[in-house]
């Protein structure tokens, strides 16, 4: 992507999205009524409006709140039965049956056991979360530990490291991308079965989240309210893939030379 | 060999223990060798080889108990037994907490209709993969073609590839109801940016030597493509097409949970959300069993064998455990 220009790029990039504008435009004058596609000055109007007044930080705080919750306790799990996994072979045996059954398994499809065993509300969400993250969590701290080269074990031997100061200079460092890589599946899995799961859960709860922000507006027919929820949605996405998994990556495995 | 089983006599001649252990060590030997005690210095040729058989055959019992197969048969049936424990138990009605029997029965009996409703999913992906597969051809043409639409690709892959396709769910409910169409636009784009952005990346980086050899040898247009392009770009497809997999996949479940009762579409998620409307419990379950096997099958079946039918056999990747699709 480096041969086109940034200037040239942005230009084409900008044409692009403002002859979008115009058609909605032109659509919405010519065929469309105000409910099923009200003009695009309308949707960014009421798209100020909820950002103002705070209403969808709030919404997407509620939804990020149960991943960080879900995350970190999957992240406990994950420690423990990797720790272990690693110290016992029959353990290992265990966890890897258990991934092998659950990593591919579409965690939105536990909603509605989720919902019957735990129930519609914020523990629900978080029962879901830690499914989604807990197994490529578990699957690659468990690969990258393995997988740490024996000579940098014992160069850190050499060198004078014991027990907890070989784990947290030698071993950790050696296993952080793929350590990264669990991080970030688990991430993008849990943010796309929060956002379902919001909408399954839907009518009959009172959850917060920003999938529910979309799936009531639906239910008003409010289009406005809903590309507003789509685009904070993307525009959080956008962030957290670019921004902070990017940058984590670039100030730690790719400075040391680990992975391109 | 026969040791007598008399009590030593000292009558004659008291061996010295010289002679005594250099006519007693190759039995002894002959013992240790086939991993018997000093018992059988006792023992006669048959006892022996008895011994040594169910030696034998124990040290495999133990080694295949011991071994991975046995440690993960039982921890599963563990699970299984704490499960039917916390059933016994009555902790919660039996309408949320069936026993796991009444569970795998379900199973067993439902398990044609339940891979039939797999199937009837499995159309919707195939459908939204074949598609995605011929358009990101057609787009990474274009793309490197022509610049403008390789930039107005480029933001329309990083604005879609991280959404998560449900969020879409609703426009399109609007737009065109809750039918199939609005499904399989929703599976679509959950399976269409990751071909895309890996089949883009992968033919963007092929290797301009191994193009300029290939018209050395006199390809040309097509074969080119066909005996060049393609395989060397092969990884990268491969990749895509996992992660399309599992995407489309996850999408087409949680749509089809999210439109739940208003359609009639009947695949896997559909019976999934319509055993919990009915409260059928050991039906959901046992639903959500068949996704977790197809999803290991899919798993270990197809997509490895992708890869190591191809790409790995040609050696263009070495064998990395892959860390997960998203």
């Amino acid at each position: 992507m480096g041969s086109i220009s940034f200037l040239r790029r942005t230009i084409y990039q900008a044409v692009f999205v403002v002859i979008v504008l115009c058609i909605w435009a032109y659509f919405v004058r010519e065929q469309a009524t105000e409910m099923t596609m009200p003009p695009p000055w309308d949707v960014g109007k009421v798209f100020l409006n909820f950002l103002i007044s705070g209403e969808l930080i709030f919404k997407l705080y509620h939804t990020v709140l149960a991943i960080i919750v879900g995350l970190l306790a999957s992240i406990v799990i994950a420690t423990i039965m990797t720790t272990s996994a690693l110290l016992f072979t029959r353990a290992a045996y265990i966890v890897e049956v258990l991934t092998t059954i659950m990593h591919p398994m579409p965690s939105v499809a536990m909603i509605p056991l989720v919902i019957v065993w735990i129930g519609i509300g914020f523990p629900g969400v978080v029962a879901l979360t830690i499914n989604s993250c807990l197994w490529p969590i578990l699957l690659n701290s468990y690969t990258g530990f393995r997988a740490v080269h024996v000579t940098y074990m014992e160069v850190g031997r050499n060198v004078g490291l014991r027990k907890f100061k070989l784990i947290l200079s030698v071993m950790i460092p050696s296993a952080l991308p793929y350590l990264l890589a669990g991080l970030k599946v688990a991430w993008a899995r849990s943010w796309r079965t929060v956002v379902a799961a919001e909408m399954v859960f839907g009518t009959t709860s009172a959850s917060e989240g920003i999938g529910w922000f979309i799936f009531e507006a639906l239910q008003y027919v409010n289009f406005s309210q809903i590309l507003s929820g789509v685009f904070v949605i993307i525009i959080f996405g956008i962030l957290m893939e670019r921004g902070v998994f990017e940058t984590i990556e670039k100030r730690t495995v790719i400075r040391w030379g680990m992975s391109k | 060999m026969k040791p007598s089983k008399s009590e030593p006599s000292f009558d004659g001649e008291c061996p010295s223990s010289k002679t005594l252990y250099k006519n007693l060590n190759p039995i002894l030997g002959n013992c240790k060798a086939n991993n018997l005690n000093y018992e059988c210095l006792f023992m006669s040729d048959h006892e022996q080889a008895v011994a040594v058989a169910g030696k034998l055959e124990s040290a495999r019992l133990k080694q295949w108990l011991t071994g991975k197969t046995a440690t993960q048969l039982g921890g599963l049936l563990l699970i299984a037994i704490i499960w039917e424990i916390l059933f016994r138990a009555r902790i919660t009605s039996e309408l949320l907490f069936p026993s796991i029997i009444d569970v795998i029965s379900q199973f067993w009996f439902s398990a044609g209709e339940l891979f039939m409703r797999v199937g009837v999913t499995f159309s919707y992906i195939g459908y939204a993969m074949a598609i995605s597969l011929l358009l990101s051809f057609f787009l990474t043409f274009l793309s490197m073609r022509f610049e403008a639409v390789a930039s107005v690709m480029e933001m329309i892959l990083a604005m879609m590839h991280p959404l998560p396709s449900v969020a879409l769910l609703p426009l399109l409910i609007i737009w065109f109801g809750l039918g199939e169409l609005s499904l399989l636009i929703v599976v679509l784009n959950s399976a269409l940016w990751p071909i895309f952005l890996n089949a883009y990346t992968g033919f963007r980086t092929v290797h301009q030597t191994y193009i300029e050899v290939g018209r050395n040898i006199g390809l040309r247009g097509l074969k080119l493509f066909w005996h060049v392009v393609l395989p060397s770009a092969l990884p990268y497809l491969i990749t895509g097409f996992e992660i399309s997999w599992a995407r489309s996949w996850r999408a087409a479940i949680a749509v089809e949970l999210v439109f739940g009762a208003a359609t009639t579409s009947g695949g896997i998620g559909w019976t999934i959300y319509m055993s919990y409307f009915d409260m059928e419990t050991p039906l959901m379950i046992a639903s959500i069993f068949t996704i977790a096997v197809v999803g290991v099958l899919a798993e270990k079946l197809a997509m490895e064998n992708l890869e190591k039918k191809t790409v790995l056999r040609w050696g263009m990747i070495q064998r990395t455990e892959t860390m997960g699709a998203q």
